[in-house]
């Protein structure tokens, strides 16, 4: 029940995070909030499988959509969708422990939020032009990658610590 | 595959959870996102004040940093230019000799020096009117509308607009609705400086035929009277045709950074 509590306070904590400090104190880099989330649906994904992980995913994506202002859903569904995708080839591929995982789960986060920001503004009704695709140009195909690819191991690895530290608390030995 | 099993499987969960939530995205049901929106907000209201306060301020401090990084390579451009110019100094100041000598062997006057009266800018027209500035000297100064306001040897900024007794608006060179007769210095070609979106200067109506490149310098034309001919406006960034192809036009860049003008002298 403890962790169960501490994980509600996580997961507020982490769209809160996003809203009120990356999209503030980072206004011109607005993947960052998406990119961070989509690290925790894939590092989740990874480490519970794909199955126990989904509920939590779509829970968390759903917490981040409220918290976002944006369509409700629309990060839920990339959240789910990556979560699934990174399942899916990470087994295809043996890629699932190393560096190796980490390269790849960072390039699949990169691709999802390079979507996101061209599904977002388009779903908004804003024309897609061959030019600009949305808010994506040719520079932030690169930049989007590379912050992705840092960006997942220090998401997954916080993750990891956290998990550890929760399921202590969920064991009999815990106080 | 047994239907069953496909019911349990990953690929008809991911598809069941992508339809539910895309279409959620898709329908975007406004009193129910509103709703969710104004709770949560309400209820972390604290919370996320909390936290923009932080993150303003690290974004501020940020932002300092980073300017201390641009000033050090705005310092490095700088003393390259005051390297040239100082050498295009030196070559002005011979040529201003010879032609105070051709100006005496002629008969004509030295160039008078320009009265000027020095203002502080007090106010500025924020984000509706970056166009203006307000200076603390006005009527009862001496101050009248249509006086050119420059700084340094005689960079134009603007023109007084409006006169107050102990202050006056100052339009900027950049204001939308400022206009003024300009001439290249080397090509003497002519044209119509105005502001450009109260952000730049364009220069406008010049002939097709007329030479205009980038790097030529506008200085005022003098025509009409109220501003002396010859002080500087900027140089020329680009040059492209007008929109209807009858003339050209170029974007002007000017030494003056209006954001942080703060002194400046009227032209008495």
């Amino acid at each position: 029940m403890k962790a169960f509590l501490i994980r509600i306070i996580l997961v507020v904590f982490l769209a809160l995070f996003g809203a009120s400090v990356l999209d503030v104190a980072y206004p011109a880099v607005p993947v960052l909030f998406p990119m961070v989330l989509f690290s925790v649906a894939v590092s989740l994904s990874l480490t519970r499988g794909f199955m126990r992980a989904l509920p939590a995913v779509i829970a968390i994506g759903l917490v981040c959509d409220i918290a976002s202002l944006g369509r409700l859903g629309l990060l839920a569904a990339f959240c789910a969708g990556l979560a699934y995708t990174v399942s899916f080839l990470s087994r295809r591929f043996a890629v699932e422990h190393g560096l190796m995982m980490h390269l790849f789960a960072g390039v699949i986060v990169g691709a999802g939020s390079l979507g996101f920001l061209i599904a977002a503004p388009w779903l908004d009704g804003n024309p897609i032009s061959g030019r600009t695709l949305g808010s994506v140009t040719w520079v932030t195909v690169p930049v989007t990658f590379g912050i992705g690819i840092l960006m997942f191991p220090i998401t997954s690895t916080v993750l990891r610590r956290i998990e550890d530290w929760l399921a202590y608390l969920d064991s009999p030995n815990a106080f | 595959m047994n239907p069953r099993g496909f019911s349990h499987s990953k690929l008809f969960r991911i598809l069941v959870a992508l339809s539910v939530l895309f279409g959620l995205a898709t329908w975007n049901p406004t009193p129910l996102g509103a709703f969710l929106r104004g709770s949560f907000h309400t209820v972390f209201l604290p919370v996320e004040s909390l936290l923009s306060t932080i993150s303003y301020s690290f974004a501020d401090t940020r932002d300092f940093l980073t300017s201390v990084g641009d000033m050090k390579r705005e310092n490095e451009r700088l003393a390259e230019e005051n390297v040239r110019l100082s050498a295009e100094n030196a070559g002005l100041l011979s040529m201003k000799d010879e032609n105070e000598i051709l100006r005496k062997s002629i008969g004509l006057e030295a160039r008078e020096k320009f009265d000027l009266l020095a203002g502080e800018v007090i106010a500025s027209g924020g984000v509706n009117e970056r166009g203006s500035v307000v200076i603390n000297r006005g009527s009862m100064h001496g101050v009248r509308s249509g006086m050119p306001a420059i700084v340094g040897e005689g960079v134009l900024v603007g023109i007084v607009e409006e006169t107050y007794p102990a202050s006056a608006r100052i339009a900027l060179v950049t204001d939308s609705d400022s206009a003024l007769g300009g001439i290249t210095l080397v090509n003497g070609t002519q044209g119509v400086v105005r502001g450009d979106r109260n952000l730049g200067i364009s220069y406008v109506n010049v002939l097709q035929s007329a030479p205009l490149a980038q790097g030529d310098r506008v200085v005022t034309s003098g025509v009409g009277g109220t501003v002396p001919s010859g002080l500087l406006i900027g140089t020329v960034s680009s040059v492209r045709d007008s929109g209807d192809r009858l003339f050209r036009e170029a974007s002007v860049l000017s030494p003056v950074d209006f954001g942080k003008l703060r002194f400046l002298f009227l032209i008495r």
